[in-house]
């Protein structure tokens, strides 16, 4: 009865047009969406020069420290600015047609800076150039002190050395800085782990097509099966099997998709991904044993409660926005808990990031726990042989 | 008013979707509204940091640490290691500063304390180390020339409070309004898809073969029951589209009806008349209710990728947005951007006011097509 | 007929809620006949048959098939059955050839065996031209003939149709009433459901008619049809006619109902040999112009008229 059940489920699910669609075309070409959308996201995250213009009159073709500072900030493939110098007016005019961050005037030797709003670049913009100032502060104050000592010592010859050697004190100390970035920082791997979290829970579209053709109040299919002298759990074994097996047909193009046509990175554990994957597939089946069963309407009412179920797990769990799972684990954390889409990418997550055995086990459990709780709610309407009503 | 009954019956069948869309909105915007700074906007002029003083209680490494906690936004986040990895790989703090022990001891040796820094490897960070170099640069040159700690503090907060004045020529309240911007562009996301969705379902259900042989031969007159079909498809999608104009001043209170704000509706208003007239298209290409379903979620969810909905545009590469043209979420998006930042609404209208034709101009393509489809689909029967 | 019991049912009750679909219904069905449950629509057939099949929970009664108590994993029981349901039960992702092979697989696991079930069950209801069909592509009699296939490939020894015939084309009809006699031939005991009484009048040995749940007549054809208290009705078609004329009619011998209603006479007749030679008699002496003549033996709708005052097609 497995078998004969197992060959015929197959057959049911991949002759099922509008099956195939959600389940296998569907992850492959988000896959696709992601990638191209998300391609630049971590690129721009480098830093890139500031566009700013300074007013070029006397104020400024006087002030040595800045223009010398101006011009070594805006040299070079990592500079900081990109400067256009300009009068008064036109520096108003590139800023008001958003050309320029901002623009510098100087008044008194002082500078002074003009900005539309508040934003990462105007910040930088605003620091450097007091970054420059401060620099300039201090170089002159340890000059000064400087020279005041040599001065009461009645050395003359040294001023200009004297200056060079505060100016590099000031412009060019040690900072002492260690930088540790952590390996494997590429948070757009959320996107795709919330993607194989997705493709792993519409493989309940296959149980709760093949459930529903074995359940006697729901298809006349279900009628026939039912009054054969067919063992139903061997055909619910074999509709299980079948769903499984291309549910992990499906996953594993996927996979294939994203590493090796978008190199996404899944860490270096092969075989917890593998579980992971398992068990998230076996939540999802289950999960759309649980709908056929629970849901007492029409057969498309049911296929919409599981779509809308499973979306708002992608949701939850960062499709749409890759903060929103970190956002949820700060201010709803059971949602988190319950929802196994969260659990699929979180496990995927703590194997990229942390490499680690705790969290991911605490998620494979979770999705274990989660698969038995569907499958006992549904044990009920499955065993039912007998009913009020057909 | 049987149409329009009919109407009215789809939607209750159909209103989970309805509600479950409209959900994911609502929920989305509250977060954005709370957060004052998503990380997925890179926007923030203080960037997020967390400091670790393991010198506490010294002088020397206090008054860098109130220098810390004044040029960046401290952060403090609990749960351990993990919460803290956690926070950096999702931006929520760009890097985590740690004090050394024996900081100021160092400092007073006239030696330069190692300070670790743990960075997400963003400009945010960069922008933060840069912070941290200035002010040990300062404090090391101040040090070095034989000053003792109260003077080392003394001068290093001097030289370090020169600052430029900075004059920001927007009047613009441009947090909120960013606010505003961003539910106006998600939103897109669950206007598109509850108009999609449900208008292409009940055009398709009133083109079933077995329902226009019905409607055809009854006794209303073929236009009388096109036009009242279309017009309750319109009080639909005006029904929906005033739903989220109402949950957006609920959220987000008046300036959803200032000047600006009025424009922001416009821009949406034009926008689910465009995405009508793609669903009455869609209806005629696409004459099976099932494979609907499919066709609108691939639309609805690539759209908001590719155009700039769930990834800001700023951040797509620049070919993604050449495709993204051919969608017209990318010109209501764009509408969307420009309304919040332009300084001078009334001189630099324009571009918008382009943008809104071009999303006219799609829904004028969509409606032809799909009337010419649908005149050709009438005569093989 | 045999007289071996298949099914006995005794004091059968469904209840729901407050109305009683089934109501105290008992009887037995006999090896190799085909025995017909005949009632309108909603009088409790379906639910009786379900009931039986162990489909439906049931309030109270016993059933017992082939001897043994009928229980819902009774297998071997199960082995032995087959069901034609109301509604098309197959797949519509599999052909016709396919479908047949499923359900006969839930029951036969020997391929060859199986194999040769399919290609007789396709043949029994001719629809071997359309094996790689696709049931969407089946006109309403074929996909009835299908679900009929599916029903029986596994060559039960007990049968049951639940209206096998609804919104069917006469040529499909016949065949699938044909096809039954001959499965009934092969050995086989059949219950047949239904409310047109034609196929009951056509195969049945012995019907129960049934309304609202209860049983209110049972026997064969020829019995069932003694409690007409109609013999015979003749049918006149004349132009004109008044009452006086009418009630002349009523004098004839053993003339038990008159009706005239749009230029047709309908006289009926509780018994008599000669009732048409008297009618044509008494037409030509009172001289009527009269057109067709013809003459009708009582129908099971005239049974059930007397016994319920309604018609079976109501």
């Amino acid at each position: 009865m497995f078998k004969h059940n197992y060959i015929y489920s197959l057959r049911l699910m991949l002759r099922n047009k509008q099956l195939v669609f959600w389940t296998m075309a569907f992850p492959l070409i988000m896959a696709m969406l992601f990638n191209m959308a998300l391609s630049n996201v971590e690129s721009s995250e480098k830093t890139e020069p500031v566009r700013i213009a300074v007013v070029n009159d006397d104020n400024f073709k006087n002030n040595q420290i800045y223009k010398e500072a101006f011009n070594e900030l805006s040299k070079g493939d990592d500079r900081v600015f990109d400067i256009k110098y300009t009068d008064a007016d036109n520096a108003k005019k590139l800023l008001s047609d958003e050309e320029i961050t901002g623009y510098i005037a100087f008044k008194n030797f002082k500078p002074e800076i003009t900005i539309n709003r508040n934003g990462i670049k105007e910040t930088i913009m605003t620091y450097v150039v007091n970054e420059i100032t401060c620099q300039s502060n201090v170089m002159i104050k340890l000059a000064f002190n400087k020279l005041s000592d040599e001065i009461s010592n009645g050395n003359y010859n040294n001023i200009q050395k004297i200056f060079e050697e505060q100016s590099q004190k000031a412009f060019n100390g040690e900072d002492g800085i260690k930088t540790v970035t952590p390996k494997n920082m590429s948070f757009v791997m959320i996107e795709y782990y919330s993607l194989i979290a997705m493709s792993c829970m519409y493989s309940g579209l296959f149980t709760l097509t093949l459930m529903n053709y074995l359940m006697a109040n729901i298809s006349a299919v279900g009628k026939r099966s039912t009054v054969s002298s067919a063992r139903k759990s061997g055909m619910i074994f074999g509709s299980f099997g079948a769903a499984f097996t291309i549910q992990l047909f499906g996953l594993l193009l996927l996979y294939l998709l994203l590493i090796f046509g978008i190199r996404a990175d899944f860490g270096s554990n092969v075989p917890y991904v593998i579980l992971i994957s398992l068990l998230g597939s076996a939540a999802g089946l289950s999960l759309g044993t649980a709908i056929a069963v629970l849901v007492k309407k029409s057969e498309n009412a049911k296929f919409t409660v599981l779509i809308a179920v499973v979306m708002a797990g992608c949701f939850l769990s960062g499709m749409m926005g890759i903060t929103m799972k970190n956002v949820i684990d700060k201010n709803a954390p059971v949602l988190n808990k319950i929802n196994p889409e969260a659990m699929i990418t979180d496990g995927l997550y703590s194997i990229y990031y942390y490499n680690s055995n705790e969290r991911f086990i605490v998620d494979a459990v979770s999705l274990v726990i989660f698969s038995a709780v569907m499958l006992l709610i549904s044990l009920r309407g499955l065993r039912r042989q007998r009913y009020d009503s057909i | 008013m049987t149409v329009f009954n009919a109407f009215l019956k789809v939607i209750k069948k159909n209103l989970g979707t309805i509600i479950l869309y409209t959900v994911i909105v609502v929920f989305f915007a509250a977060i954005n509204s709370r957060t004052d700074d998503s990380s997925t906007q890179f926007v923030g002029e203080k960037p997020d940091v967390m400091i670790v003083n393991l010198d506490k209680g010294t002088e020397l490494s206090g008054n860098f640490e109130k220098y810390l906690t004044d040029n960046t936004n401290k952060t403090e986040i609990s749960g351990g290691d993990e919460a803290v990895s956690d926070a950096l790989f999702y931006r929520e703090i760009s890097c985590v500063i740690t004090i050394p022990k024996g900081y100021e001891k160092t400092v007073l040796e006239g030696k330069t304390p190692e300070i670790e820094i743990k960075s997400a490897g963003t400009q945010n960070s960069a922008f933060v180390k840069n912070i941290v170099s200035s002010y040990i640069r300062t404090q090391n040159a101040f040090a070095s020339s034989g000053e003792n700690k109260a003077e080392i503090i003394k001068s290093v907060n001097s030289a370090l409070s020169q600052k430029a004045s900075v004059a920001i020529t927007s009047k613009l309240n441009t947090g909120a309004l960013t606010k505003l911007a961003n539910y106006y562009i998600f939103s897109s996301y669950g206007l598109m898809s509850c108009i999609l969705f449900i208008i292409c379902i009940v055009l398709t259900s009133f083109s079933e073969t077995t329902i226009r042989k019905r409607t055809i031969i009854s006794s209303m007159s073929y236009k009388k029951f096109s036009a009242n079909l279309l017009l309750s498809c319109f009080t639909y999608a005006l029904a929906v589209w005033i739903l989220f104009v109402v949950l957006a001043y609920f959220m987000m209170g008046s300036i959803v009806f200032t000047m600006r704000g009025a424009a922001f509706m416009l821009n949406s208003f034009i926008f689910i008349l465009t995405a009508l007239s793609l669903s009455f298209m869609l209806s005629t290409f696409v004459p099976e209710k099932n494979a609907i379903t499919g066709i609108v979620n691939v639309l609805t969810l690539g759209s908001s990728f590719l155009c700039g909905v769930f990834v800001p545009a700023a951040i797509l590469p620049s070919w993604v947005l050449s495709i993204a043209k051919v969608l017209p979420s990318y010109w209501y998006v764009d509408s969307c951007n420009k309304l919040a930042e332009v300084e001078n609404l009334r001189s630099n209208f324009m571009p918008i006011v382009i943008n809104m034709g071009i999303l006219i101009g799609f829904g004028i393509v969509f409606a032809v097509l799909g009337i010419i489809v649908s005149g050709k689909k009438r005569k093989i029967e | 007929m045999s007289d071996k019991k298949v099914i006995e049912v005794k004091n059968l009750v469904k209840e729901y809620k407050e109305l009683r679909a089934v109501d105290d219904i008992s009887f037995d069905v006999y090896e190799k006949e085909i025995f017909g449950l005949l009632g309108p629509n909603g009088s409790g057939k379906s639910t009786t048959i379900n009931s039986i099949l162990s489909l439906l929970k049931y309030s109270s009664g016993n059933i017992s098939i082939f001897g043994k108590e009928m229980t819902p994993d009774a297998y071997d029981i199960k082995r032995d059955i087959g069901v034609i349901f109301q509604d098309v039960a197959v797949f519509q992702e599999l052909t016709v050839y396919e479908n047949i092979d499923y359900f006969c697989g839930l029951y036969i696991r020997d391929k060859k065996q199986r194999k040769q079930c399919i290609e007789d069950a396709i043949e029994l209801v001719s629809i071997g031209d359309y094996k790689k069909f696709y049931p969407k592509q089946l006109s309403g009699g074929l996909l009835r003939r299908l679900n009929i296939a599916c029903g029986i490939a596994h060559k039960p020894k007990l049968i049951f149709l639940d209206e096998p015939t609804v919104a069917v084309d006469p040529q499909s009809r016949n065949s699938i009433l044909e096809g039954i006699k001959k499965l009934r031939d092969d050995g086989a005991t059949i219950v047949y459901t239904t409310h047109y009484m034609e196929e009951v009048e056509q195969i049945c040995d012995r019907i129960i008619i049934i309304d609202k749940g209860k049983i209110i007549a049972s026997g064969t054809r020829e019995n069932l049809k003694k409690l007409a208290k109609i013999e015979e009705r003749i049918t006149v078609e004349i132009k004109k006619m008044d009452k006086e004329k009418l009630e002349g009619f009523k004098k004839l011998e053993k003339v038990t109902d008159v009706s005239y209603e749009g230029h047709t006479l309908v006289v009926s007749f509780s018994g008599g040999k000669n009732n048409i030679a008297n009618m044509i008699d008494h037409l030509r002496n009172n001289n009527f112009s009269y057109r067709r003549v013809y003459s009708e033996r009582p129908t099971l709708n005239d049974v059930f008229l007397e016994l319920t005052g309604k018609e079976l097609r109501d």
